[in-house]
C-alpha cells in the first residue's frame, strides 16, 4: 500500500471522527533527532517533525511530516533525511496525572540520502511498523499548549534501526 | 458512525500496514555503506607478499587484505567486516577469519573478500604435488637488525607424482609447523647463540641475538617420500647491523626517541615497567627507536632488593620493590654479553639474577644501566572494620547482639593514592577498660573471642606510620 493511499485512509478517519464528543484537532512541532544504526556505526542526523492529529479521549491519530534540518557523517560518510512521513496511533496511559505517559504505534517511512567518496550519490526509503513513548504535560500559563518529549523507534530491522527522539510542543485547538 | 466502530477501522488499517512492505531487502544497501565507512575505505586488495597463490591439497592457509583509507594514501591491515567465500563449485572451504582449508584436488579457485561496498579477489591454484625439502630461508635475502626479529617464509621444493615439474614455492603452513631448524656458527659445529628461529602460529620468525655469520639449516618429514626425515642444505646469514645506541625508558613512554629515565624510585610492593630501547640508523641516514626488550638481556645486581620478570609478552620489563631503602642496579644489553646463557633462556626471554655486561672493547654489544630505589610506602589513612561492620576512629560502634568473635579487617590507603588490605601486617594492642572482655585467637591477626563479661572494647590497630582506635560496645 502506498504512502499516497496511507495517508488518503487517514483523513477518511479524521472526517467520520469529526463531530465526535471530547475531540480535538491539535498541531505539533518539535525539532528531532533520528539515528541511523548499524552494527558498523551510526549517524544522527536532524529533522523538524511536524504533526498534524486529532485527539478523542485518550485515543490521538497523528500523520507527522518530517524534512531536514542537518545532516550528519561517519568518517567520510554523509547521512542526510530529506523527508519522513509517519502515521501514529497515541494512546493515553495515564489521563488523570499532570504528565501524560502514552504508548506510540505506528507506520513509518524515512527518505535517506547518503553520499560517500568514490561512490554514487545514495537514495533509498526505509518503511515499517514503529513503536515508542511520549511525555506530555500542559503547560499551566497556556493550557493548550503541551510540552511533549518523543521515543519512537521508527524501523526495526536485521541489522538497521531508526531512531528518533523529539523535544516540542503540541497546541490543541 | 461511534467510536468504536472508527478506533476498529483504525487498528484495522495498522494491522494490513504492518502486514505490507517491511523492507529488510532495502537497509542492505545501507548496511554495506555503513561498514564501508566506518573503516574509513575506499579500496580494498590482496597484498601479493602476505598471500600465497598456490597451496598444497589438505593444508591450509591464512588470507589477508588491506584498505586504502579515504585519504587515498594510507594503507591499513583490514581485520573486521570482512565477508569471506570462493567460487562456486570449490572443493576448498574458507571461513570467516580468512582460513583457506584446501580440498584433496587440485583446483583453481578465487577468493572473495567483501568488506561492506567493496569487493576485492584473488586467485588461487590447489596443488597435488607433495613437499619434499626446504630449499631456501626465504623468498628475498633477510636482512634483520640485531635484537630486533623478522618473519620468513621458507621455499620449499614440491614433487609432482604424475611427471609434472617440480613446483618450487612457500612451504606451506602446516609444513612450517614441522619444521626443526638447526643454527650453528659459521666455521663451527656447536649451536648457535647468534640467532633462533622460532615458529608460533605456523609462522617462522628469524631472531638477531648477536653480530655474526650463522648457517641455517631446516630439518623436516618429506611428504613425498613418505615421512623420511630430510635436512636442507645451508643457508648463509649474515647478522651485521646493530643499534647504535641503547637507553631504558618507561614503559609508558610514547616518544621513544626522546625518552629518558632519571632517578627511579620504586614503593615497596609495587611494579614499575621498563622497556629497553634500541636506534637504529635508517638507509636514509636518519635515526628510528624501537622497543628491543624482548631481544635484549636483562640482569639485576640484586635479586633480593626487587624481583625481575618479563611480562606475558615480553615486551616490559616488570620490577617488584621487596626491600625499602636499598638500592638496585638493572642492567641489559644487546648483543653478546660476558655472562653464560642458557639456550632455554633465549627461548623463554632472558633475565638474570646477576648483572649483564659487554666486555671492554667489545663494539658487537650495547648495555644500560639504571639505578632502582626502593621507598617506604607512606600510609595516607587507615580504614577498620569489626565483623563487617565500618568503624570510626576512637568511636564506639553500639552491637545490637554480643557476638562470639570479633574480626577485624584493616585497609590501609597509602599516598600514591594505592589502598590494600594490611590485616596481617598490622599491630594490635589491647587497651579495653573492661579486663578479659576480648582475647585474641592464637594465630589468627585481628581476630578476636569475645568473653562472657563486660562491655567496652578498645584495640589500638597500628600500620606505618597510622594508628586507628577501634572502640566497641558489647550487650550483656
Amino acid at each position: 500500500m502506498s504512502v499516497i493511499s496511507r495517508v488518503k485512509t487517514f483523513f477518511l478517519l479524521l472526517f467520520f471522527l469529526s463531530p465526535a464528543v471530547n475531540a480535538a484537532t491539535y498541531i505539533a512541532f518539535a525539532p528531532a533527532q533520528l539515528k541511523i544504526k548499524t552494527s558498523s556505526g551510526s549517524t544522527k542526523p536532524s529533522v523538524s517533525d511536524f504533526r498534524f492529529g486529532y485527539q478523542t479521549g485518550v485515543h490521538k491519530f497523528e500523520l507527522a511530516y518530517m524534512t531536514s534540518i542537518n545532516d550528519d557523517n561517519l568518517n567520510e560518510l554523509v547521512t542526510d533525511i530529506p523527508s519522513v512521513t509517519s502515521l501514529f496511533y497515541r494512546y493515553d496511559g495515564n489521563p488523570a496525572g499532570d504528565v501524560k505517559l502514552e504508548i506510540i504505534l505506528g507506520y513509518s517511512q524515512v527518505e535517506i540520502d547518503t553520499t560517500y567518496v568514490n561512490e554514487p550519490a545514495f537514495n533509498e526509503k526505509i518503511e515499517g511498523f514503529s513503536y515508542g513513548v511520549g511525555l506530555e504535560e500542559a503547560l499551566q500559563s497556556i493550557p493548550q499548549l503541551k510540552f511533549r518529549v518523543d521515543f519512537i523507534q521508527m524501523y526495526k530491522g536485521d541489522n538497521l534501526e531508526l531512531k528518533l527522539f523529539s523535544v516540542g510542543l503540541r497546541y490543541e485547538f | 458512525m461511534n467510536f468504536k466502530s472508527i478506533y476498529q477501522y483504525f487498528i484495522y488499517s495498522l494491522l494490513i500496514f504492518l502486514t505490507a512492505c517491511s523492507t529488510s531487502d532495502n537497509e542492505e544497501a545501507l548496511v554495506d555503506l555503513f561498514a564501508t565507512a566506518s573503516l574509513d575505505l575506499i579500496e580494498i586488495s590482496f597484498p601479493a607478499d602476505q598471500n600465497e597463490a598456490v597451496i598444497s591439497a589438505d593444508s591450509f592457509s591464512d588470507y589477508s587484505i588491506e584498505g586504502l583509507k579515504t585519504n587515498g594514501v594510507d594503507t591499513v591491515a583490514v581485520t573486521s567486516n570482512i565477508v569471506w567465500s570462493l567460487s562456486e563449485g570449490a572443493q576448498s572451504s574458507i571461513d570467516q577469519t580468512g582460513r583457506l582449508t584446501a580440498g584433496s584436488v587440485a583446483e583453481a579457485l578465487t577468493i572473495t573478500a567483501k568488506v561492506g561496498i567493496l569487493f576485492a579477489t584473488f586467485d588461487v591454484r590447489i596443488s597435488t604435488a607433495k613437499f619434499d625439502q626446504v630449499i631456501a630461508l626465504n623468498s628475498t635475502p633477510v636482512l634483520v637488525d640485531l635484537c630486533q626479529s623478522q618473519v620468513i617464509t621458507p621455499i620449499g621444493n614440491y614433487i609432482n607424482d604424475d611427471g609434472s615439474p617440480d613446483e618450487e614455492r612457500p612451504v606451506d603452513s602446516s609444513v612450517i609447523d614441522t619444521i626443526e631448524w638447526l643454527i650453528r656458527n659459521a666455521g663451527e659445529d656447536p649451536p648457535s647463540q647468534r640467532a633462533l628461529i622460532k615458529t608460533e602460529n605456523s609462522q617462522a620468525e628469524l631472531q638477531a641475538l648477536e653480530i655474526g655469520d650463522v648457517i641455517i639449516q631446516a630439518r623436516a618429514p618429506s611428504i613425498s617420500q613418505g615421512g623420511v626425515i630430510v635436512t636442507s642444505a645451508d643457508f648463509d646469514q649474515s647478522i651485521v647491523s646493530q643499534p647504535v645506541a641503547l637507553k631504558i625508558c618507561l614503559s609508558s613512554e610514547t616518544d621513544l626517541d626522546a625518552c629518558t629515565l632519571e632517578r627511579q624510585d620504586l614503593v615497596e610492593n609495587n611494579t614499575l615497567s621498563l622497556i629497553a630501547v634500541g636506534e637504529y640508523q635508517q638507509t636514509d641516514g636518519s635515526n628510528s627507536s624501537l622497543n628491543i626488550s624482548e631481544l635484549s638481556k636483562w640482569g639485576t645486581d640484586n635479586n633480593s632488593n626487587v624481583n625481575i620478570v618479563f611480562s606475558d609478552d615480553r615486551q616490559q620489563l616488570d620490577i617488584t620493590g621487596n626491600l625499602i631503602n636499598t638500592t638496585t642496579n638493572l642492567s641489559v644489553a644487546c648483543g653478546n654479553v660476558e655472562q653464560t646463557i642458557q639456550d632455554s633462556d633465549l627461548v623463554s626471554g632472558v633475565v638474570l639474577d646477576t648483572p649483564v655486561t659487554c666486555a671492554i672493547g667489545n663494539s658487537n654489544c650495547l648495555q644500560a644501566t639504571q639505578a632502582i630505589t626502593v621507598v617506604e610506602e607512606v600510609v595516607d589513612s587507615l580504614a577498620v572494620t569489626a565483623n563487617g561492620f565500618d568503624l570510626v576512629n576512637n568511636t564506639a560502634l553500639v552491637f545490637s547482639s554480643r557476638p562470639a568473635t570479633l574480626v577485624f579487617v584493616v585497609t590501609a590507603t597509602f599516598t600514591d593514592g594505592s589502598s590494600r588490605v594490611v590485616t596481617t601486617d598490622s599491630t594490635y594492642t589491647d587497651d579495653s577498660p573492661d579486663a578479659n572482655v576480648v582475647s585474641e585467637v592464637s594465630g589468627e591477626t585481628g581476630e578476636y573471642t569475645v568473653g562472657s563479661t563486660g562491655n567496652n572494647v578498645e584495640i589500638s590497630i597500628s600500620f606505618g606510620i597510622k594508628t586507628f582506635t577501634a572502640r566497641l560496645t558489647l550487650p550483656n
